[in-house]
């Protein structure tokens, strides 16, 4: 039985309206890709509203921790906090 | 000494207290930009916006764009940066950028370089309100390359 691991995952911008109190977790195997998760978010976000066609912002969203953009071959080996940033438009 | 101020704030920005932290006997120039909500945006009548920012990120980002602009221009530069997270009305201020510096370029150069990166690096977002009801996010730049 592969190890789990806790990921809970908060989201910003447009990306709010497709999450309950802007954040959800996951349950994965140890040692899953960045890349994985992404994947894995926009089924998540599928299940939960049949009409979801805005693949396109996810694919265009990073992930960061509260210090960095994260690179997509990052492999996530514990419980981690991740945020999905959209493209961005400050100023 | 240099001074540094950089902050993401849900206060209303002061521009009389940006130009006192940055003011400097041995400097010459203060060059700003203030970036306020106007009334319209492609085609449609704006009447707010609304400010998303992840923070812990968003306030590194804004001294690591300090870091770069004195490493290109110069560790005697002074930097007040402040963004607005928040809902704004029609002529609100959203971000203030101010630096000071012995002599003009430096400044100009420099205030213009934060901007930018503000716009490009920094994870901010913002929700437009329009006179119809309708809201809706604004587009931006991505801070990942394009799966």
């Amino acid at each position: 039985m592969s190890e789990k691991i806790k990921l809970s995952i908060k989201f910003c911008g447009a990306l709010r309206q497709y999450v309950e109190d802007d954040e959800f977790c996951l349950m994965l195997s140890k040692k899953t890709s960045l890349l994985h998760i992404r994947q894995l978010i926009i089924s998540k976000i599928r299940e939960q509203h049949q009409s979801f066609n805005n693949d396109s912002l996810f694919d265009h969203s990073a992930f960061a921790n509260e210090t960095k953009i994260l690179q997509e071959d990052q492999i996530i080996d514990c419980d981690s906090r991740l945020t999905v940033l959209p493209p961005v438009c400050g100023g | 000494m240099t001074k540094t101020h950089t902050r993401i704030t849900e206060k209303p920005i002061n521009i009389q207290q940006a130009m006192a932290f940055i003011q400097d006997p041995q400097h010459g120039a203060m060059a700003n930009f203030i970036g306020t909500i106007r009334n319209h945006n492609v085609g449609r009548d704006v009447i707010s916006v609304n400010y998303d920012v992840f923070i812990p990120l968003a306030e590194k980002v804004l001294q690591d764009l300090c870091k770069e602009v004195r490493q290109q221009w110069g560790n005697d530069l002074n930097c007040f940066i402040e963004h607005y997270k928040g809902q704004l009305n029609v002529g609100g201020i959203s971000v203030i950028v101010m630096i000071s510096s012995v002599h003009r370029e430096e400044a100009f150069k420099a205030c213009r370089y934060i901007i930018e990166g503000i716009k490009h690096k920094c994870p901010i977002w913002k929700q437009e309100r329009y006179v119809d009801g309708v809201s809706q996010w604004v587009k931006g730049h991505a801070l990942c390359a394009k799966t």
